[in-house]
């Protein structure tokens, strides 16, 4: 295709194929970013699990945007990446696989934060005040239909992590 | 100190010869090593970024008890990267970015290790002192440079 080869004979795809750094630069920073995304995306399933009950749901929304912080490092590295090896990812399903499963896990993450927020508001409005004050346990608990989220989530992550190392050995 | 003695027992082990004649075992290594590094460092981001003072309305003591996430994950990269030594003992014992990437571990073990101490000490529960800051703030910076060492080591041989 005229992209791929295109992006092959770009300077962004010279400089990740052939210059002595670019690769491994490339690779660290997606690493840093992958640690930051789905390090934080795990912790906020976990969160929904049950762990650190003290952390209000609402406060969630805080980590998904530092999160996103290592998406957009994983963005510009990714691409740069795929820019060096594009004929060859493009044929990849290791790599289609980890493509569409790093999709479903930014929209799984999402909607479940943004649930998270939404039922919070709920719960805070509907209760008398006296019971908000009182009902730290109502407010701070996640349901059932959450916390099934929260769990297809983390397979999703790891599945897109797993699908990610696979690359370099499933050609 | 002679190195090359530990690297041929090593080399010699039931554990290498089972890692080097199955395919299946470096990668999913591999992927264990990156489940572990994402429990670790995500759980790390919670608990050092708290401490730095984002998110200050969550109670810190909340945030305390995703410890056992990040403990979980260094005993899961513990455990792979010592199965990486014995996989290939040659490549690690010698290469700089290796060593650079176990004495950043050690120093980030001893930066825990102080942290916890100071917050076993401290009075108030939710305020934290400049001190403990700092190693917060060293703990990340630490266990960064423990992932760029680490992913360096391929290309420094």
């Amino acid at each position: 295709m005229d992209f791929l080869n295109w992006a092959e004979m770009s300077p962004i795809g010279e400089w990740v194929s052939t210059s002595l750094w670019g690769y491994p630069v490339a690779l660290t920073l997606h690493t840093i970013g992958m640690g930051t995304l789905v390090g934080l995306a795990l912790m906020i399933c976990f969160r929904v699990l049950g762990l650190g009950q003290g952390i209000s749901p609402r406060r969630l929304l805080v980590y998904w945007k530092l999160a996103l912080i290592g998406f957009v490092i994983n963005l510009a590295s990714g691409t740069a990446l795929f820019f060096g090896s594009a004929t060859i990812l493009w044929e990849s399903w290791p790599f289609r696989i980890k493509i569409m499963f790093i999709a479903a896990g930014l929209v799984g993450t999402h909607c479940l934060v943004k649930g998270l927020t939404r039922t919070q508001r709920i719960s805070v409005e509907n209760m008398p005040e006296g019971l908000t004050s009182l009902g730290r346990m109502s407010v701070g608990r996640c349901i059932g239909k959450q916390k099934v989220l929260a769990l297809l989530v983390i397979v999703i992550w790891v599945t897109a992590l797993v699908a990610g190392r696979l690359i370099a050995y499933i050609f | 100190m002679q190195i090359q003695p530990i690297v041929q027992w090593m080399s010699d082990t039931a554990l290498n010869h089972y890692i080097v004649n199955h395919s299946y075992v470096w990668p999913t290594l591999e992927s264990l090593h990156f489940i572990g590094l994402c429990l670790l460092f995500g759980s790390l981001l919670l608990i050092d970024l708290r401490a730095l003072g984002v998110a200050s309305t969550v109670p810190f003591s909340a945030v305390e008890k995703f410890i056992l996430v990040s403990i979980s994950g260094f005993v899961i990269n513990l455990t792979t990267g010592i199965a990486f030594l014995f996989g290939d003992p040659d490549r690690y014992f010698e290469n700089p970015s290796f060593q650079l990437k176990m004495l950043c571990i050690l120093l980030a073990l001893l930066n825990a290790l102080y942290f916890s101490w100071r917050m076993k000490k401290r009075s108030d529960t939710e305020k934290l002192s400049v001190d403990m800051k700092f190693a917060a703030g060293f703990s990340l910076v630490l266990w960064v440079a423990v992932i760029v060492f680490g992913r360096l080591i391929p290309y420094v041989e």
